[in-house]
């Protein structure tokens, strides 16, 4: 089973249904203690987040390319995913791979 | 206190397309769909009263959603939900189980107390709803 955990937050809530599947386990460390109006709203953030995902997953909707829209929606109801939104919107996965060789290869002369 | 117990708990409450839709996904993947009920909201009560018997070759969504109303009709102040089960090899599991209808009031618990020894406090809770007692 995967276990995700390290940086995730409900903004990703899409991609992490989408490349995770729903048997997973989701590991929300600061994105629950680090919610500005406390740890139980940023509980609340992650739960709305992942019901409003399933839903429309459920419902035959494209998470990965509504996502956004989908968590927004939830979010106009619920204050608590707005603020997580809101704040952690740049902490994204896209960066470049740091799994790259540090050699360079050059010829040798014999 | 509204409960958040099953999936969807913390989403509001669901229209009627809505649930259509769900049933409609546990029909899709061929998951045996059954009705529960109960006027006692305890979170420990995993025996809540089922409504007929698990619609394993039920696959018709209008049939679906009148089996539903006849149990809101006769239950119009209970908890109802909807479980998916999932019969295939490996898997043998609930796999959906949300709240279609809660009563008009949800009282909440009571956090009980009691001494036991070298005053020990032992906690419980008890639901405030009089029915549930």
């Amino acid at each position: 089973m995967p276990v995700a955990s390290g940086g995730i937050h409900a903004g990703q809530m899409h991609q992490l249904l989408h490349l995770l599947g729903e048997d997973v386990v989701l590991q929300f460390g600061g994105g629950t203690i680090g919610h500005p109006d406390g740890i139980a709203q940023g509980a609340t953030a992650n739960r709305v987040a992942v019901e409003a995902m399933i839903q429309a997953r459920n419902e035959g909707r494209d998470v990965l390319g509504e996502g956004p829209e989908i968590l927004n929606k939830a979010a106009r109801w619920s204050p608590e995913l707005r603020t997580a939104l809101d704040i952690w919107k740049d902490v994204t996965y896209d960066f470049e791979s740091t799994d790259v060789p540090d050699a360079v290869g050059t010829v040798t002369v014999s | 206190m509204r409960i958040t117990q099953g999936t969807f708990s913390y989403l509001p409450d669901f229209t009627e397309d809505q649930v259509k839709a769900q049933v409609r996904y546990c029909f899709d993947n061929g998951w045996a769909f059954s009705i529960e009920h109960t006027d006692d909201p305890h979170p420990r009560n995993s025996y809540w009263e089922m409504w007929g018997l698990p619609m394993f070759e039920l696959q018709n969504l209008n049939e679906a959603m009148e089996r539903i109303d006849e149990c809101r009709k006769a239950f119009p102040n209970h908890y109802i939900k909807l479980n998916g089960y999932d019969r295939t090899k490996g898997r043998q599991t609930t796999t959906l189980s949300f709240i279609v209808q809660r009563p008009e009031n949800e009282p909440g618990f009571y956090l009980e107390r009691t001494e036991a020894q070298d005053r020990r406090i032992q906690y419980t809770i008890r639901s405030k709803a009089n029915s549930a007692n």
